[in-house]
């Protein structure tokens, strides 16, 4: 399935919060959202939803509009809700009710995560008796309850010890392994980077980039390189003595000597001098942005 | 639809099964139960007698004569004191050796002195009586009858025969009062119940998933509802519960005019009671959902609901002074029965102690059915707006003009 954003607009009274969101998403992958604090992320997964509809723009699953009959949405909200004072059980299955899936096959799909993430034990006991990290993991069941197509996780790592962390990845894991739909918003980059092919940035209620992570760092300048070795001061003593004609500037940056090129073309002749010059290299590699120098670089200075 | 049977059975099954109800209807079923079996264990008073605040130790002086005696004779009941002056009996009323004095200063003239009059005080009437009685025997034989013709005149009473076309109010008045008070007091709870549990649904954000899973309608009408018919369940448990209790100890109950009246209710008035209670129940059930809508936290839940409340205690207080009055057919009373939140009070207050025309009846009726409609499409719009919002509750002036658009 193939799911398309197209020219959302959407704004409460005078407040245009979304100005053109578009992007797409498929099945078996999982999409990063990124965008800062208050960008229309969450305004997006509510139109996306159906809660409330666009002013203008459409959502297309396959071409067509989305049918909540036909296709389950699961939804883990960034404002963690459940029913405090319910019975763990009885919420899910009725959380599951709602979305019109039947009782028994709520029942083994909850059976089947409780065991997963081993809290079995809390099936039948109020939710509030339970540890943050534990109702988080009861928040994930509730989204995934109704075995939904589309799964839409916001902020789910956020508050997990490590080894809640790793439970709940194998999940999302075993999600886009199973063909569902991920939409994967988070702050939290090494996570999208784990598991999202694409990404889509949103930024003052636009959509500013999108497309694979892969392919927008490849669009980066490749002219900086990391020489990493034992010896830092050395070789950058080395490199800035030698006052080589191709080199803009060469500093030390988190133990490693970073060597920024006047352009691409001339990484053989820093190469080709480190080997010379450079006693004890380890490595030597083609600098790439992170994620979040990226996401920086796009949503800097404004909201 | 079938979102909304989920939801509405969700709902009540959250009710029916909190301990709060179940609590509530114990205490109901076991007072029901008690009150009404109550005679059976008491034996031989047959019905529960109202205390009545009357003086029982009363000093009588009399200047010319004989009439101490004669009311000592005639008020058995009493502990009556004879004085030999006027003084004395001021003293022991003084002192309260006794309760009351009675100074007999002419044959049909008295002095009745007490410490604080009870609500209740009937002695006066009878020593009135009493003395009434003597005067005319007295005067009687002086005329010249025998003793068989005074008696024959003193005894003589006019019975009435009572024919009742509209309704009888004496009759009436308790059940009236007793259906009322369950209204009230249900509107007030059971509608703060649902503002809470729209509240509550926000503040824990259990709403975020409710709003993705379920259109808002369903949510707002399945809670409003399902709320409404477990407090509807519940009254009629216990009604159903007081009417069999009733049956069984019947017979201890035929001295007790006002219990039988109550359960002697004639079935057209229950029917009324069901449609008035139903309507009136849910017109504000819907704006006590929506309101709580408005919330953000429980704190907020009272300032929001407080104008409801007091429309409710209005549209209560005054057919409850109507009917206690014995006036239900007031001018504003005929108006309030049209005015929807008044009406379910109001007209149900005139049908069963006055008599109201049919038609009446019927515009009631449809403009208080229009005006659900129409209250619970505004209660949707209001909800829809109101699960979403965070912060400060908005003023009714914004809501408006959110509701225009």
């Amino acid at each position: 399935m193939n799911l398309t954003v197209n020219q959302i607009y959407k704004s409460f009274g005078e407040k245009n919060v979304l100005k053109g969101i578009s992007f797409s998403a498929q099945s078996g992958k999982a999409l990063g959202i990124l965008g800062r604090n208050g960008a229309g992320k969450t305004t997006l997964i509510r139109i996306i939803m159906q809660v409330f509809g666009a002013n203008s723009g459409t959502v297309t699953l396959d071409g067509e509009a989305i049918d909540p009959e036909k296709v389950r949405i699961g939804y883990l909200p960034e404002e963690r809700g459940l029913y405090p004072k319910q019975k763990i059980m009885t919420q899910l299955l009725y959380f599951a009710e709602l979305k019109g899936v039947d009782k028994k096959s709520a029942r083994n799909t909850a059976d089947k995560y409780f065991k997963e993430l081993e809290i079995e034990q809390y099936k039948n006991v109020r939710l509030d008796t339970l540890s943050k990290g534990n109702q988080q993991k009861i928040q994930l069941i509730a989204a995934l309850i109704a075995n939904p197509d589309i799964v839409i996780l916001d902020e789910p790592f956020s508050g997990l010890d490590p080894v809640n962390a790793g439970m709940l990845k194998n999940i999302v894991k075993e999600l886009i392994a199973d063909g569902k739909m991920v939409l994967f918003s988070s702050h939290q980059m090494n996570y999208i980077e784990e598991f999202c092919d694409d990404i889509v940035i949103l930024n003052g209620g636009k959509s500013v980039l999108e497309g694979s992570i892969k392919k927008i760092k490849r669009s980066y300048a490749r002219n900086i390189l990391e020489i990493s070795t034992q010896e830092t001061e050395n070789a950058l003593n080395a490199v800035l003595n030698a006052s080589l004609p191709f080199v803009s500037k060469a500093e030390v940056i988190d133990g490693k000597l970073t060597v920024i090129l006047k352009d691409e073309e001339s990484k053989p002749q820093l190469i080709k001098f480190a080997a010379e010059n450079i006693p004890d290299i380890d490595g030597i590699a083609v600098k790439e942005p992170t994620l979040a120098d990226i996401f920086i670089h796009y949503t800097e200075g404004s909201v | 639809m079938k979102q909304f049977t989920k939801i509405f059975r969700f709902e009540f099954l959250n009710i029916v099964k909190s301990k709060a109800f179940i609590f509530l209807t114990l205490i109901l079923f076991i007072g029901t139960t008690a009150a009404l079996f109550y005679p059976r264990f008491t034996g031989g008073k047959k019905s529960p007698s109202v205390s009545v605040d009357e003086p029982e130790r009363v000093a009588v002086f009399d200047q010319s004569g004989d009439l101490g005696e004669y009311i000592k004779e005639n008020m058995t009941s009493y502990e009556i004191t004879l004085c030999k002056t006027e003084g004395e009996a001021a003293e022991l009323l003084k002192a309260e050796n006794v309760d009351a004095s009675v100074v007999i200063t002419s044959p049909l003239t008295y002095v009745y002195s007490v410490n604080d009059m009870g609500l209740y005080d009937e002695t006066a009437n009878i020593i009135s009586e009493l003395l009434q009685v003597k005067y005319r025997e007295t005067r009687l034989k002086e005329l010249g009858l025998t003793d068989s013709q005074i008696t024959e005149i003193q005894s003589a009473v006019a019975v009435p025969e009572y024919k009742i076309v509209g309704q009888d109010q004496s009759q009436s008045f308790f059940y009236t009062y007793i259906l009322l008070f369950m209204l009230y007091i249900s509107v007030i709870a059971y509608g703060q119940m649902i503002a809470q549990s729209v509240a509550t649904e926000k503040s824990s954000r259990a709403m975020e998933l409710l709003i993705t899973s379920a259109k808002p309608d369903s949510l707002i009408f399945g809670k409003v509802l399902g709320t409404g018919f477990a407090g509807l369940s519940q009254m009629l448990i216990i009604l159903l519960w007081a009417v069999a209790c009733y049956r069984i100890n019947a017979p201890y109950w035929e001295d007790s005019l006002i219990i039988a009246s109550i359960f002697d209710m004639p079935v057209s008035l229950i029917f009324y009671a069901a449609v008035f209670f139903v309507l009136g129940f849910l017109i504000y059930a819907f704006l006590y959902g929506a309101l709580g809508s408005l919330a953000s936290k429980m704190e907020d839940i009272g300032t929001l609901t407080t104008p409801l409340t007091f429309l409710m205690i209005l549209a209560f207080m005054v057919p409850i002074f109507s009917i206690t009055s014995g006036k239900v057919d007031t001018a504003i009373m005929k108006i309030l029965s049209f005015v929807p939140f008044c009406s379910p009070m109001a007209m149900f207050a005139r049908i069963a102690m006055s008599t109201v025309k049919p038609l009446h009846i019927a515009i009631s009726i449809i403009i208080l059915i229009a005006s659900n409609i129409i209250i619970g499409y505004v209660a949707v719009l209001i909800y829809r707006m109101g699960i979403l919002m965070y912060g400060k509750p908005p003023k009714i002036t914004q809501i408006l003009k959110q509701l225009k658009k």
